[in-house]
């Protein structure tokens, strides 16, 4: 049976004249549709837009990663370029049986990597960042399969996937892999979204993973950009010590990781997770339902619905001591930081923490000065890239402080999160905080991408609907509540310290 | 491309098949929906330029204007192009303009109170400056139109330019790079071969200490008054205003700024010759730029040079020093063109790549083959229409995404040309263009006697 949920957020709260919604600075015309196959589109119009923002959604991420394998989510993104079974080959034929070979040669290979378990386990603390241990029978696949593949890049057509794109006016071409979503995106002429439907419904259905060596380096070349920030490998530690067990502490990848990934892994999460009722397609601009539905239907109505895919199982345990992390530096600047672990996007604490990050910001600037330490703040909610979760996440405070201040600022730092458990803001802190989150929403309002993204982001978080109750609560969190928040959260027991010192 | 589309036309037919036998599946039917997308009919696009006279405010001090009002949000952008950058009168001086506006543009505000200020206002104010252009951006919420446009106002119109503001540039020139170059990055690889190709033209940012000390309150006042001044500078302000009321503020607000004539600088066009140059950092990866200073190339010339370069290097997923580079081999994770024109001078068109020290070689010979096949040979029909629809219905639409951009679209094009031709005329310039047109600008553009190659390299492992 078809489902036609169709809601007009601004409208309800018309007809509800009481009601917050009728308050709200916050209305969000989406109008919804799930099709049989359980995929969910998202349609906001914006009259007047000559281009339509469009992205894709899938409910997967590097939280369903196995450690050894971490970036694979990630890996699997970028597959998704390398064409499908019309797009990326000039002659599809030729290339099928290769294909099929090559995941033939991979099943062999993994057979004897776990035959010569015992031989290329690692044994060694102090490895290189590229170790892999290999035996003579296991290069001989691998040498097997780069033939093959010599053979698939005679009649590959690279950058099929995104020329059409280009050529009929995309603009903003990018994917994202996150822990918890993956999507790909594009900005069109509002005449062409048909173009956007078909790519991505081939790509969804038809991917073939070609030139998989060669992009397996390619996350190479992009964990060595990481690591050429010196914030990484500290940002890194400081997850590992906040989080004891959950995913979404983990980083994108260490170097031997990413010799590990076979296609029989990466096919596994594309057969399991991108199926259409894991899936939300999200229009933003000069498009309406009426046009966008019947488009939809016609490109992805076909695809049978499949098994829902497994659930993320990982709980992160109650904090139950206050942990410490040393990190010695040479280059680094000296800093001290404090994280918390907090609620992800659904729970009704959730909203608090963005106002307290404003607050904490501007206290923490003029506590520092009265101090008479010279230094900046950084607050912030991020976890490897992502800044928010629909798992609990972690808020962190940080004052970069000269290489003989560290211990001085952690009072200081300590001090103001324990005012603002006793006293809160007070009107003109969180006015403040208040108004510079509405301008926040609102230069997210002006561009359509990051609307889009907000919108999708929350479906995949908890759902999209959640995101105008999220900006309604944040707007009313008052004194009170941040001071009840901080009394809950910024305890001990819940109270990672980082201090960067020189070794 | 033929083979891929008979592909589907046997996939129809086994299809077909599939159905005599009752044995059709999903995927057999999926493939009817997935044609080749110059088979799907895709309609032209419907876009058309805003009206520029539409928008446009002339006050009888003879200031240019624009007055863009859009519904998406609620926010008001107030921007001031300013036709002068860091090539235009004594070195240093636009740099120091700068800074002070930066930090400290009003004097009834300490650098802190400002800062605080924007803060406590929720305001986004930034300046940025180029060779030719300045431009200082101030967006707010619609609320706070009022305060915003007060403070610009006086922002423009009466620059803290004093003996204290004036000294907030100088002693921050840092000293020449050495062949050591310690936290290398692409932008730094960049920033270096512009000095190199840039030496002793105006078009070098590199300002010296004594340079910077030698700068006074009056050329700062002189250049203020020079530049921001009818002939060189226009306003724009857009976003969720009420249009009426936005005029009488404008007139009310900038009418005393001094009536001229536009100034332009008349700078030499020079060229560089073919060499490599070497730094080395500390990081794990090694990053080159290959470039070279570009002739005097007319707006009617422009698009051929931007055709070109999309084909070779557009910095998007279907070029050819992408493929060459990254898809093909798994090199680096980007390899691109720039091709930075400029309307008064030599401009810098450069290719850019990066990756793990020991493909460093590999990446330069790639680039070289690409920028002599480019030149040598023609491109495809499909490389041609692919580059004219992404210029034409993808970047040039984009100049007009909403009405903040569309603002500053008008007064930037305003400032350099004083008309709208170039811009009106700019999609169809692009369409005209043929396969020949494309191989004359990789001709005339890619001298490989004049490119110069850098080399930022770390240790390798």
């Amino acid at each position: 049976m078809k489902m036609r949920l169709f809601l007009l957020v601004l409208g309800i709260g018309l007809l509800a004249s009481a009601s917050s919604y009728s308050q709200s600075a916050y209305d969000l015309p989406i109008d919804e549709y799930v099709y049989d196959n359980g995929l969910r589109l998202l349609v906001l119009e914006r009259p007047g837009d000559h281009r339509v923002s469009a992205k894709i959604f899938t409910d997967f991420g590097a939280m369903v990663e196995e450690p050894g394998e971490l970036g694979s989510a990630h890996f699997l993104e970028h597959l998704m370029f390398k064409g499908t079974k019309t797009l990326g080959t000039t002659n599809w034929e030729k290339e099928a049986p290769l294909v099929e070979k090559l995941f033939e040669l991979d099943a062999q290979l993994i057979a004897q990597m776990n035959k010569d378990r015992n031989t290329i386990r690692e044994r060694g603390v102090f490895h290189g960042d590229q170790w892999t241990g290999t035996t003579p029978e296991i290069e001989s696949i691998r040498k097997q399969i780069a033939e093959v593949d010599k053979q698939i890049n005679e009649t590959r057509d690279p950058g099929a996937v995104m020329r059409w794109y280009q050529a009929y006016g995309g603009t903003g071409l990018t994917a994202t892999t996150e822990q918890e979503y993956m999507k790909f995106d594009i900005i069109l002429p509002k005449d062409r979204l048909e173009l956007f439907l078909r790519v991505e419904a081939d790509r969804m259905t038809n991917t073939i993973f070609r030139g998989f060596d060669e992009e397996r380096m390619i996350l190479v070349e992009q964990r060595y950009g990481d690591l050429n920030r010196l914030t990484t490998p500290y940002y890194e530690q400081m997850n590992a010590v906040v989080g004891l067990v959950h995913p979404v502490f983990w980083p994108e990848g260490y170097l031997p990781d990413f010799y590990q990934y076979t296609r029989t892994y990466e096919k596994d999460f594309y057969d399991r997770y991108f199926i259409a009722n894991n899936t939300t397609i999200v229009l933003v601009g000069g498009v309406d339902m009426a046009t966008a539905k019947p488009l939809v239907e016609k490109y992805f109505g076909w695809i049978p619905r499949q098994p829902e895919p497994m659930r993320i199982k990982s709980v992160e345990p109650v904090p139950q001591a206050e942990r410490r992390l040393i990190y010695r530096s040479e280059e680094l600047a000296p800093r001290v930081e404090a994280r918390f672990m907090i609620p992800g996007i659904g729970h009704p604490d959730r909203p608090a923490f963005d106002v307290m990050m404003e607050v904490a910001t501007r206290r923490l600037e003029d506590n520092l000065a009265k101090a008479g330490i010279p230094g900046s703040v950084d607050v912030n909610t991020r976890v490897v890239h992502t800044s928010i979760f629909g798992v609990p996440g972690s808020v962190n405070f940080a004052l970069i402080v000269s290489e003989n201040q560290v211990d001085r600022a952690e009072v200081v730092l300590i001090s103001t999160l324990e005012e603002l458990k006793n006293d809160g803001p007070d009107a003109t802190e969180l006015a403040i905080a208040q108004k510079r989150l509405k301008a926040e929403w609102e230069r997210t309002k002006l561009d359509a991408s990051r609307l889009n993204f907000a919108i999708g982001h929350f479906q995949v978080m908890d759902e999209w609907r959640t995101l105008e109750s999220y900006l309604n609560a944040r707007a009313a969190v008052d004194a009170a509540a941040l001071s009840k928040v901080a009394r809950s959260y910024f305890i001990p027991e819940n109270r990672t310290i980082g201090q960067v010192i020189r070794p | 491309m033929n083979a891929i589309y008979n592909y589907t036309t046997i996939l129809l037919l086994i299809s077909f098949v599939a159905c005599d036998s009752g044995q059709i599946s999903q995927n057999d039917l999926a493939q009817e929906v997935f044609k080749a997308p110059r088979e799907m009919g895709l309609a032209p696009s419907s876009f058309t330029m805003p009206d520029p006279e539409g928008h446009k405010v002339e006050l009888d001090n003879g200031l240019v204007a624009f007055v863009v009002p859009g519904d998406k949000a609620s926010l008001v952008t107030l921007k001031a192009v300013v036709g002068a950058g860091y090539a235009y009168n004594k070195k240093g001086v636009a740099q120091s303009l700068r800074t002070i506006l930066q930090r400290q543009p009003v004097c009834d505000m300490s650098m802190d109170a400002f800062e605080r200020y924007q803060h406590d206002r929720a305001f986004d104010y930034s300046v940025s400056q180029d060779e030719e252009l300045t431009s200082i951006t101030l967006n707010a919420l619609s609320e706070d139109y009022d305060e915003a446009l007060a403070l610009f106002t006086k922002i423009i119109t009466q620059t803290c330019i004093n003996g204290q503001t004036s000294r907030l540039f100088k002693g921050h020139q840092g000293v020449p790079d050495s062949e050591y170059v310690k936290d290398g990055s692409l932008p730094k690889a960049v920033d270096l071969l512009k000095q190199q190709l840039y030496a002793g033209h105006p078009f070098n940012a590199q300002v010296s200490a004594a340079e910077a000390a030698a700068i006074s309150t009056n050329d700062l006042q002189s250049f203020h008054q020079k530049y921001f001044s009818t002939g060189n500078m226009s306003v724009a302000i857009s976003g969720d205003i009420d249009v009426n009321k936005v005029k009488g503020d404008i007139t009310a607000g900038f009418s005393a700024v001094s009536t001229t004539d536009r100034q332009v600088a008349d700078l030499a066009y020079i060229t560089s010759t073919k060499a490599t140059l070497g730094y080395t950092t500390n990081k794990l990866q090694t990053w080159i730029v290959i470039g070279l200073l570009l002739p005097e190339i007319t707006p009617e010339a422009l698009p051929a040079l931007e055709v070109m370069n999309y084909i070779i290097g557009g910095g998007h997923f279907d070029t050819r020093l992408y493929k060459e580079t990254r898809d093909l081999r798994g090199l680096t994770n980007d390899a691109s063109g720039f091709p930075k024109w400029k309307q008064t001078g030599p401009g810098f068109y450069s290719f850019r790549t990066y990756g793990r020290p020991e493909v460093a070689d590999q990446l330069i010979a790639l680039t070289m083959a690409e920028i002599n096949k480019i030149r040598d040979t023609k491109v495809t029909e499909e490389e041609l229409f692919v580059a004219k629809g992404a210029l034409a219905d993808g970047v040039f639409q984009m100049l007009f995404e909403n009405s903040h951009a569309t603002a500053g679209t008008l007064a930037e094009h305003w400032v350099r040309y004083q008309s709208f031709e170039h811009l009106r005329q700019y999609p169809e310039r692009i369409k005209q263009l043929s396969i020949e047109d494309v191989q004359a600008a990789a001709q005339q553009y890619l001298n490989t006697e004049e490119m110069v190659t850098l080399v930022l390299s770390s240790p390798a492992p």
